[in-house]
Formats: C-alpha cells, structure tokens, sequence
C-alpha cells in the first residue's frame, strides 16, 4: 500500500486509465442500452397484449414479479447454464431483472385510461389501432414512462454486476478494485455508474415532464394557433384584392 | 331512417337485455328511450352504432342493415355523445371536434373552418375556446363541445346516451334548450336515452318507453301523458317527476328560517313559554357567534325545566344535516322517518336554517306544476319541426 491519499490515487489512476473508463463506461452503456431495448421491445407490447388478456395478467406480472425478486447475482448465476459467461448472459439477465417495471407500469396506465374515453372514440368510429395510439398510449405515456425510469435505474445500477459473470462494463474496475484492495480503483468504477444512472433518471424525468398530455396537447395549441392566424392573414390578403 | 326489427340482444350470461325490438324511427326525428335500469334502452342505442352486437333481427339504415356495413365506417357517419363527455383529456377543443375529421382526411384549412362554423353555432368564440383544454371548461361547456364532436362530420343519425346526465340542473335545462335550437336548423334523426322522464317529454318528438327489454308505450309526449296505456307508464311519468327533484341536488334550496332560536343559557322554563306560545315542537339552539349547539324538542324541555336547568341542557345534537354534503334525498329520508324538521348546519357548525316538511312538499308541487308546463312548448316545437320538414 502505498501512503498517498485515496484523491491523489484516484487523479493518478484516471489519468493514467481515462481511455480504459472511458472505453468500459461505453461498454457499461451498451450493455444497459441493449437490455433495456430489449425490456422495452418486450414489454411494452406484452403489457398492451395483457390489457387485451385481462384473464392472463395475474400470472405474467406474477412471472416477471418472480424474476425481480431473484437475487440479481442470483440471477446471473442461474443463466449461466443457458447462456455461458459473458455479456450475452448479462443483457438478458438484466432484461429479465427489468422487465417488471415496464410491464407492470405498461398495463396500469393502459387500464387506467377512463373506459369512457376508450368508449367514444370506438363510437366515433376509431379503429383499435388508433384507439390505442391516439387515445390509449397518449394518455397512458406518462405512467409508462415511469416504468421505464425505474428500469433503467435497477438496469444500469446492476449492469455493474455482469463482471462478476465474465462480462464487461464499469463492473470490471469495481471488482478488480476489490481483488486489488484498491479503493481508487472501485471508485473510478462507481463513479461513472453512478453518473450513467443519474443521469438515465433525469432525462427520463424530463422526457416525462415534456410528454405529458397537457402539455403536449398546449404545443399543438400553440402550432395550431400560428397556422390559423396565418391563414386569416391570406384570407385577408385575398378578400383585398377582390 | 333508423329501422329496428325483431331485434333481440342476449348477453352472453344469459341476460335478455332487448326482446323483439319494433321500431322505426323517421328522418329528422328526435326519439327518445327511457324506462327504468336494466331496461335495455342503452343498449338498443349501442347496438344502432354496433358498439353491442345484435343477437336476433335486424337494424337498418336508410334500408342498409348494419351488419353489413365495416363498423367503423358505419361509426363514423353516426355521430355519438356520452354522459361522460368522452373528450378527450390530452387534446384541445379543436382536435376533439376534429378527430372524425383527420381519420376523413380532412385538409388543415377545412377542418379549422369547420370547426369555427360548429363553435359559432353553439354561441362559442372560435378565438377563446378553439385552444382550450377540456380540463379548462366547465361541465356545460365541455358537453356542448361533445355535442359538435357528434355534429362535426355531418352525420345523418346523432345518438346521444344520457348527455346530460352529470349535468347540475341548470345547466341541464340550457343544454336541452340549445339543442332543440340546433335540431329546429339542423334536423338531424337523434336517437336520445335518458332516464329523466322531464328530458324526454321536452325533447322527444317521440317517447319509447321501455321495461324489461320491451316497448311499454311508443308515443308524443302528449300521448305518453294524456293516455298511457298501462299502470306503469303513469307511474311512470308520475314517479319520475317526483324523484327527480331529490337525487343530486343541494339541500341549499330548501333551507328556511328557524321561527325559534334561543340561546344556550336561556332557562328550560322560559324555553317552554316561548314554545307553546309560538306552538312550536322545537327550537334551536344557537350561541351568541350564531353557531348551532343542538335542537330542543318539547318534551324534554319540560322535563330539564322542572329542573330548573338551561336550554343547554336538554340539546339534541344528533339530527343535523350539513349543507355541504347532503341532498333533498337524504333530508327526505331523514323526514319520513321523523316528522320533525332538520337543523342544517355548514361544517363550522353555523347554524342556517331549517328544513321542514312543509318546505319539501312545496317543492314537490312547484317542481310539477312547472314540468307540466313545460310540455307545451317543446309540443310546439315539434309541430314548427314537423312543418318545416
């Protein structure tokens, strides 16, 4: 051990290894990008199919209830009989780790659309599709959007444990920190962990906050509103000439 | 126009919602369904638009039967309004009425010309409300704007399912009047449901009142009250004039001044002279700050004032009714049980007034003298109606 100070260590290693934290922070991205893709692909439909299959529901949920509850070690320990080591295992590992947030959140804010609202537009003649991309998804973005936020948080927070399985990521400084007892080292890993979740979280708040309905509905006001004054100016234009 | 034969709805339960439907409804005719719940009247409008199947018969439009029409297509030249409003919470005033438009492809420029004409039409500024959110409007004006959602790609047939339903009683009576205005232009055949039987006489140029999935009576106004032709229906038109008073509304209306307050600290015995003098049974109890501290009724004031005790003594605090959260229903109730009149307090406990008795069974016949009035008019409608078409 030498007797520097933890600050000084930490300077010297990521000065020396920026290009290395820099390459498995990205990694670390991937890894979580590819799964939660993948969660989203998934579950974002399956939760629409469930609104759709009330009779199922109970039991997908209560599946992917089970795998959430799996230790997430756990869980990448299981999966190592189908996928081997690797960051294979680790994206789909994180894939299942995530799935209940999205799915679960998917589904809620589907059912939670007013049956009223889902009523009127069958009756004025929407179509099941445009019942649920204009009516349905709208109404129910911000809940999804919810979902997905807490996704992301758990995936990439966990994405840390794929070097513990063989796979990349800003795990790989953690743990070799930890071999190495240097502190320094499992810090150049968290920190940027930290940051991608952090940083994951906000923009989703964000996101959130910029498709609420409200507020979407208050754009298309403003756009709609530009678009009809011009039109009265031509019709005005128009009326002069005459 | 709208054309019902031997149509039956069985749900899948079992359940005999509609038995044998016979109707025909004309062009530019306004007919409206009502009888008690579970009478299948909603669901024989549901199944004019296909949102219920039809399980025996058939349905036909202008001489197509509806089942072989796409239902989304058939959905789509039938305009449809809700209790609920059904506006769309996350679009404005503009887009709600133009949803049926953008699925017909309708150019940006039409549509907003459209939708200016429907507005004016209502007694809308285009300027103020185009842009609004539904969450911005009130009830009445919210329903207005599902009204011209269901005018908006003119249709031929408009089916309305209780529109007014979760309307307060003013508005109500605005919106009825609005739309008969807008059928005297527009002539549209309007399938109505409710279950408010006041409704139906001012807007019906015909009646169709069901029980138990069958047609009770099919007739005007005039002979729905003139001549109906079972118990049922006079029960019927009778009963429904009477509840309709109650349901939603405030007891605010019926609240009158107390003949006798005294206050708390007043001696039993002078209580006693005060009420036998005024031949009162009660009186109340209300502090100098003018809040409510409890009923005395006279029986027990004799007792306390053998006593020699106060007013305060002897208070009932039990029977009160807050104006905030009761309804002429409960007051109602609460007076059938026990003919002494309700204390109505706020909830600082303020004392207001009294309901009595008397008061609600004076509203009783105001609230029938003028439904019955109120006929004529929409009769008279309907022959200018019948005239022009």
């Amino acid at each position: 051990m030498s007797d520097k100070s933890f600050f000084v260590l930490l300077w010297e290693f990521s000065v020396r290894h920026y290009d290395r934290i820099l390459s498995l922070m990205l990694e670390h991205l991937a890894i979580s990008s590819i799964a939660l893709a993948l969660t989203l692909t998934v579950c974002i439909p399956l939760g629409i199919y469930l609104t759709r299959n009330e009779k199922i529901a109970p039991y997908v949920i209560g599946v992917a209830n089970v795998f959430q509850t799996v230790p997430s070690l756990a869980l990448l320990g299981f999966l190592i009989f189908l996928f081997g080591i690797g960051n294979d295992n680790a994206v789909f590992a994180l894939f299942l780790y995530a799935m209940l947030p999205v799915l679960q959140n998917t589904y809620i804010g589907i059912k939670n659309v007013p049956p009223s609202l889902v009523q009127s537009a069958r009756g004025m003649g929407l179509t099941d599709m445009q019942i649920l991309s204009r009516v349905e998804l709208p109404l129910a973005l911000p809940v999804i959007i919810g979902g997905i936020r807490v996704a992301t948080v758990w995936i990439i927070g966990t994405a840390a444990l794929a070097a513990a399985i063989g796979g990349g990521g800003l795990g790989r400084l953690i743990f070799s920190g930890l071999t190495q007892i240097r502190n320094e080292v499992i810090f150049a890993g968290a920190f940027p962990a930290t940051i991608l979740a952090l940083a994951g979280d906000q923009g989703l708040k964000a996101l959130r906050h910029h498709l609420r309905p409200e507020k979407r509905a208050r754009r298309i006001a403003r756009r709609e509103r530009k678009f009809y004054q011009k039109l009265k100016q031509r019709q005005a234009a128009a009326g002069s000439t005459d | 126009m709208v054309k019902f034969e031997q149509v039956t709805k069985i749900y899948p339960d079992g359940t005999k919602a509609v038995d044998a439907l016979d109707l025909e409804i004309e062009k530019g005719e306004c007919v409206v369904f009502i009888g008690p719940s579970g009478c299948g009247k909603t669901t024989s409008l549901k199944m004019i638009n296909r949102l219920e199947d039809v399980s025996g018969g058939t349905i036909s439009i202008n001489g197509t039967d509806i089942t072989e029409v796409n239902p989304v297509t058939l959905r789509r030249n039938i305009g449809y309004v809700i209790q609920e409003t059904g506006l769309m919470p996350h679009l404005t005033v503009l887009e709600n009425i133009a949803m049926v438009l953008h699925l017909q492809k309708w150019s940006r420029t039409r549509i907003h010309r459209r939708v200016d004409e429907l507005l004016e039409m209502a007694g809308l500024d285009p300027e103020t409300f185009k842009y609004r959110l539904p969450a911005d409007m009130s009830g009445g004006q919210r329903q207005r704007i599902g009204v011209l959602r269901a005018l908006a790609a003119e249709p031929d047939v408009v089916l309305m399912d209780e529109p007014f339903g979760a309307l307060d009683p003013i508005s109500r009576e605005h919106l009825q009047g609005e739309l008969l205005e807008l059928q005297e232009k527009l002539h549209k055949t309007i399938v109505f449901v409710t279950h408010d039987i006041d409704e139906a006489l001012k807007l019906g140029d015909r009646i169709v009142l069901m029980r138990g999935g069958r047609i009770e009576q099919i007739g005007t106004p005039e002979e729905l009250k003139n001549t109906p032709k079972s118990e049922f229906v006079r029960d019927f038109i009778g009963d429904d004039q009477l509840s309709r008073i109650s349901p939603d509304a405030s007891i605010g209306v019926l609240v009158e001044e107390a003949p006798l307050t005294v206050l708390p600290s007043r001696p039993a015995a002078e209580v006693l002279e005060l009420m036998e003098e005024a031949g009162r049974e009660t009186a109340q109890v209300v502090d100098k700050r003018g809040m409510w501290k409890g009923m005395l009724i006279l029986n027990e004031t004799k007792q306390v004032a053998r006593r020699g005790g106060v007013a305060d003594e002897a208070v009932h605090t039990s029977r009160k009714l807050r104006v905030e959260d009761a309804t002429i229903r409960d007051a109602a109730q609460m007076l059938a049980d026990r003919e002494l009149p309700i204390p109505i307090i706020d909830s600082q406990k303020k004392f207001l007034g009294l309901i009595t008795a008397n008061g609600v069974a004076r509203l009783t016949i105001h609230r029938l003298t003028r439904s019955s009035q109120a006929v004529s008019p929409a009769d008279s409608e309907q022959t200018q109606g019948e005239a022009s078409a």
